[in-house]
């Protein structure tokens, strides 16, 4: 789940002039895209794009595959792992491993026609894809991270739902079968790769209201999440590598306007609580300082599953870095344990890419500070 | 101490200001002379720039011309850096080049024809080209939606063009086309849209690639510091791609070749501003330390040491650098805007260089406050410092004789500027002394006995300054050199249009001019003949090649230079020629509509001002040629020239007036933008000479006030002070004359050098050396003008005032 930074253009109105000047002055001169824009913003470009405003029918496999008819969608997991080697009695080595694709519709009629495989009309999918892949080594303290684009085509990038596949390039994430599960993550940078084999052990858990995510008066998505799922596989970095198992998480979200001008980013969690239970949260930070009363969450353990509304739990940092909270006490109530602590395990898991976000690794901690859970933290609009 | 020091030296630049002004401005001009050639530089190359898209460096071509290639490479690229642990399965292992290319995108060229002109088109993928990045203070403006670029036939062009489309009713080779606007003189497409435009889908022309190293990024500072220099340098690592060849972008850009060489021979004149007035700035502080000895052993005395005194003198250089630096910075923009003005045509739609505003950025303010302070710093860090002596000056000699013996064989642009350095280096170290003690056997000549000692002194006093004397020298060869290479290139370039424009008219038809419609006009009156030409469009790997068809019969292959019929070869231009790598005897493999053609060369032709390779071919070749691909629009009709007139205005009232030019009309044009072209070098070197006359006058300043106990001596014995003026006078008209003198055979080992070296390794151009009196004269005369009036004022108040 990803949040505005701030208030610039669209950047994909700014392509083909971004090409221009880039040749004509100076060649590597970029400017950081908004992600409002990614996610849909009220700019006048989503005219003729579909609006999640409704409660709908989630089909699957068909829902795993992308919806054109909004403006933007994407694929995200995350995963904490760590090395498996009991035999040799050393202390397990712990990575996170981030994989996002975002889909852009450049135009809302690009929805209405069936992708051509070739010729000029392959060309023509009106929709362009963005791709991070991140790597949070916490021994050695370090986050590694790499970014990609391509338009829409079929021998570039691209989503489908039966059988499943998002890539661009070589990254992807794709079933291995003829079913959804188990799925194959391949995504190699210059500094590092995973390969991971995900299975899915619980079901999906449609987020919000059945599925429809409330982030403003004017404003959702839609939005459901796999919540364990269980990841093993390879992670190579540094020349080095790792035989890695643990879980991951997988959220989907399609819409055309997630967020209004109210707002200017988002704290969104995905923890695996080690008492089975699996927590997903966010709020909404509001440009006046407010709280905001569309802040959600779940909280279930693969049989039932709990909305959290923005009554039933708060957020508080408790610890800054370069501006980044990087501590939280997280309250809900009703819940046995009352309070948490959630922390990042390394400080600086910034993604420095075209849009700039905070997306790493955290543990979640009781009052008398043992470990209680992991899982991923995203911030942006800092 | 510090207050009594800074206002011991204020009180001093007051009584003393003609000291410190002439540091001022020989700073101000100095930087002036920066400044211009930049913000000239800068506007040329943006004016010349061919289409750059993100910033691409390379060109990279597979053997077919289809998508899958790019694909494949996309494919390569993008395999996994992680080398194979021993131990580990074997991993795919990224290829060396794929490391250093940040970007690779897709490009399909062509012409479209727009107006009855044809256009050139480029069409790629914006996205893998820039990703979603972008500059929306300078690209994006309010209102437009580009996102339509990929999804709709649109297309990006300049104002001009976008009406020409609107002309055509919206359409480009009939497709309607949504134009957006843009500054560039090519069509930019999404590469689908393109590729329907020119009717060749699933195919690409090449990859190009943008490739970003540690080289590449130190020679783009360079080329800020200094425009020009890095122009013939390797500029990167060029990728070595197995199944590709890989071709650095700008080695296809004459154009871009032809800027950076004229601004490197500008940039050369203002690094030579540059150093006379670290000179100036060297004398004016030789000389105050001269005049406040006195004044300084009493601060010593009374307890200030060495390190304030120089402290304080530093910040009167910084004081003199900095402003001196804004008057330049000031001053540089005024007179960067007129020459380019001057230099101009008249500003087009599509003409950017006229039509844009000049912009003080970061790099030039920056630029002239270094260049100030540094030349206003150097002088007196150096005064007491650095002398040369004889060894020095034989190790200087030996080098710069190797170095330029060195440049020469070598034969590349680079080298042969190396050459041109260490010949001056010579000329300064040894020609002008040896000129200057020429003077000494002239002594017998003097009519009277004050005369002959004055003449004698002269030797004496031509080593005291020879720096002076050598800028000056060296100011006047670089005039002459360049004004002999401009007339050399001017009269060869008259001549060839002189064969080429024989009197008569020339047609650009909107439409096809058939052969019955040709006939039909070799009946008119007054015709002698009427050829047609065709033109088509093609390429080869490394980019495009204009390719005209023509009746090669003899007399037309005269107009190019070759003497007899050409009937199953062809014709390439020295451009051509040079970036192919090919001459007369060789073959050259073109590519038309996917299909290849293979074209042996009768002849290599001159073609001045060409920018780009053009291959004539005789009409045997249309059986190769797709008839469909050949446009005969160009018309050439002979006649003499009072009837070529009255045919100028027929055929203006057929074909349009617009599109229909008498020779004479032609060649009138051609050569005006001709001269307008080379107003900004001989300004620069008129600039150059002026530094150098105001680095003499503080040479000559610093000279006579030596001579202030001889004068006085003089004067008791009867002179008058008139009489003393003259004898100063005559001395440095002596001593400007022998380094004028000096300078003539350094001006035309330049001129030799730019002819035979320069030129033909910087534009693919051969230019036959014209040694023309004028262009000697001319800067001789000024020189000696400036040299007069740099040594009349010391000469007047040393003869006058008995001090300088």
């Amino acid at each position: 789940m990803l949040a505005p930074a701030s208030t610039s253009p669209p950047p994909w109105c700014a392509i083909a002039a971004a090409v221009l000047l880039a040749g004509c002055t100076e060649p590597d001169r970029d400017f950081t895209p908004s992600l409002r824009s990614i996610l849909g913003s009220a700019d006048g470009t989503e005219a003729g794009f579909a609006r999640a405003d409704t409660i709908r029918e989630f089909v699957f496999p068909a829902d795993h595959g992308p919806h054109p008819a909004y403006r933007s969608e994407w694929w995200y997991l995350t995963a904490v792992v760590s090395t498996d080697d009991p035999a040799s009695q050393r202390s397990v080595r712990e990575f996170g491993v981030q994989f996002t694709v975002f889909r852009q519709g450049l135009d809302a009629r690009s929805g209405e026609t069936p992708v051509a495989t070739d010729g000029p009309e392959a060309w023509r999918t009106g929709q362009g894809y963005m791709a991070h892949v991140a790597l949070s080594d916490v021994e050695a303290g370090r986050h590694l991270a790499a970014e990609r684009f391509s338009r829409g085509h079929p021998a570039l990038a691209g989503a489908r739902a039966d059988p499943f596949r998002v890539y661009l390039d070589d990254w992807q994430l794709a079933a291995i079968g003829g079913d959804f599960s188990p799925l194959l993550l391949t995504a190699k940078s210059a500094e590092f790769s995973a390969d991971l084999v995900l299975t899915v052990k619980r079901p999906v858990v449609l987020q919000g209201e059945r599925g429809l995510s409330r982030k403003g008066p004017d404003d959702a998505s839609y939005y459901y999440s796999i919540p364990r799922i269980e990841a093993r596989g390879e992670i190579v970095v540094g020349g080095s590598s790792h035989a890695v198992s643990g879980l991951a998480w997988m959220d989907r979200e399609w819409s055309t306007s997630v967020l209004g001008e109210a707002y200017q980013g988002w704290d969104w969690f995905a923890l695996h609580l080690d008492d089975g239970r699996d927590l997903m949260l966010y709020q909404l930070r509001r440009l006046d300082g407010q709280s905001d009363d569309y802040n959600a969450g779940s909280l279930g353990d693969g049989t039932v599953s709990r909305t959290l509304d923005a009554g039933d739990f708060s957020l508080t940092p408790i610890k800054h870095w370069r501006g980044w909270p990087v501590a939280w006490k997280l309250v809900i109530r009703g819940d046995p344990a009352q309070q948490y602590l959630i922390r990042a395990a390394i400080k600086d898991q910034v993604m420095n890419t075209a849009v700039r976000y905070w997306e790493g690794v955290v543990y979640v901690e009781d009052d008398d500070g043992r470990r209680r859970g992991k899982g991923y933290m995203e911030l942006t609009g800092y | 101490m510090t207050v009594l020091l800074l206002r011991s030296q204020l009180r001093f630049a007051i009584r003393h200001p003609v000291g410190m002004a002439t540091s001022i401005v020989g700073v101000t001009v100095a930087v002036l002379s920066v400044v211009t050639v930049h913000l000239v530089g800068h506007s040329i190359r943006a004016d010349l720039d061919d289409v750059s898209i993100a910033g691409h460096t390379h060109v990279a071509t597979a053997r077919t011309s289809h998508e899958s290639d790019y694909f494949e490479l996309r494919r390569r690229w993008r395999v996994s850096s992680q080398g194979p642990e021993a131990s580990q399965p074997p991993r795919a292992t990224r290829p060396d080049w794929a490391r250093s290319v940040v970007a690779m995108f897709p490009v399909i060229e062509g012409h479209v024809e727009i107006q009855g002109q044809a256009r050139r088109i480029v069409g790629f993928d914006p996205v893998a080209a820039a990703g979603f990045g972008g500059d929306p203070a300078t690209g994006s403006r309010p209102g437009t939606d580009y996102g339509r670029f990929m999804i709709d036939d649109a297309v990006m062009v300049s104002s001009a063009t976008a009406l020409d489309i609107a002309a055509d009713g919206g359409t480009i080779a009939g497709i309607p086309v949504v134009v957006l606007e843009a500054r560039t003189d090519a069509i930019l497409a999404d590469l689908p849209t393109a590729q329907r435009l020119l009717g060749r889908a699933g195919q690409i022309d090449a990859v190009w690639l943008r490739v970003a190293d540690t080289r590449s990024r130190l020679l783009d500072w360079l080329d800020q510091i200094l425009p020009g220099i890095a122009a013939s340098l390797p500029r990167y690592a060029d990728p070595v791609i197995d199944g590709f060849e890989v071709t650095a972008a700008n080695r296809w850009n004459p154009s871009r070749r032809f800027a950076d060489a004229i601004l490197f021979n500008l940039g050369m004149l203002s690094l030579l501003c540059l150093l006379m007035a670290a000179f100036i700035a060297f004398q004016a502080s030789a000389s105050n330390a001269a005049r406040r000895r006195t004044e300084h052993d009493r601060l010593l005395a009374v307890g200030a040491s060495r390190s304030a005194l120089r402290c304080v003198s530093g910040v009167e250089g910084l004081a003199v650098g900095v402003i001196g630096a804004l008057a330049g910075l000031a001053l540089g923009f005024v007179v960067a805007n007129e020459l380019l003005q001057a230099a101009m045509p008249e500003p087009t739609a599509t003409n950017r260089a006229s039509d844009d505003p000049l912009v003080l950025d970061g790099w030039v303010v920056g630029k002239s406050l270094a260049c100030g302070v540094l030349a206003s710093a150097l002088g007196p860090w150096a005064e007491g410092r650095f002398t040369a002596n004889a060894r020095f000056r034989t190790g200087l000699g030996i080098v710069a004789i190797g170095l330029a013996a060195i440049g020469l064989v070598e034969g590349t642009l680079g080298a042969a500027y190396i050459a041109l350095a260490a010949i001056c280096a010579v000329h300064v170290v040894y020609v002008v002394p040896l000129a200057g003690n020429a003077a000494g056997p002239l002594a017998g000549l003097g009519r009277s006995l004050t005369a002959r000692a004055n003449l004698r002194g002269t030797a004496v006093r031509s080593r005291e300054i020879r720096l002076a004397l050598g800028a000056l020298s060296v100011a006047a060869a670089v005039a002459i050199g360049m004004g002999l290479m401009v007339e050399s290139l001017r009269r060869d370039f008259t001549a060839m249009l002189d064969v080429r424009l024989a009197p008569g008219v020339y047609v650009q038809a909107a439409s096809d001019v058939s052969a019955p419609e040709l006939d039909a006009l070799r009946e008119m009156d007054g015709v002698r003949e009427a050829r047609r030409y065709g033109d088509v469009s093609s390429r080869v790997r490394q980019g495009p090649v204009d390719i005209r068809i023509a009746e090669l019969d003899a007399r037309e292959t005269i107009r190019y230079g070759f003497d007899g019929t050409i009937g199953d070869e062809g014709m390439i231009n020295e451009v051509g020629a040079r970036l192919l790598g090919i001459g007369a005897g060789d073959v050259v493999d073109l590519v038309v509509r996917g299909r290849s053609l293979t074209v042996a060369i009768a002849h290599v032709f001159r073609d001045f001002g060409a920018a780009s390779p053009r291959v004539i071919l005789p009409t045997t070749f249309l059986t190769e040629l797709d008839p469909t691909s050949i446009r005969w629009r160009r018309v050439s009709v002979r006649a003499d020239p009072v009837a070529a007139r009255n045919l100028t205005a027929k055929l203006g009232e057929r074909y349009g007036a617009d599109r229909v030019s008498n020779h004479d009309q032609i060649r009138d044009a051609a050569v005006a933008v001709f001269d307008r072209t080379f107003v900004v070098s001989r300004s620069l070197a008129v600039m150059a000479l002026v530094v150098a006359a105001i680095g003499l006058y503080a040479a000559l300043t610093s000279l006579q006030a030596g001579r202030s106990r001889e004068f006085r001596l003089l004067s008791a014995v009867g002179h008058t002070r008139l009489e003393l003026w003259h004898l100063a006078l005559a001395q440095t008209a002596v001593l400007g004359a022998f380094a004028l003198l000096a300078a003539v055979p350094l001006g035309l080992a330049i001129a030799w050098v730019l002819c035979d070296f320069v030129n033909p390794a910087a534009f693919g151009w051969s230019i036959t050396l014209h040694v023309d009196f004028a262009s000697i004269t001319g800067p001789l005369l000024l020189g000696a003008l400036a040299a007069c009036a740099a040594g009349a004022l010391p000469a007047y108040r040393v003869a006058f005032r008995g001090t300088p």
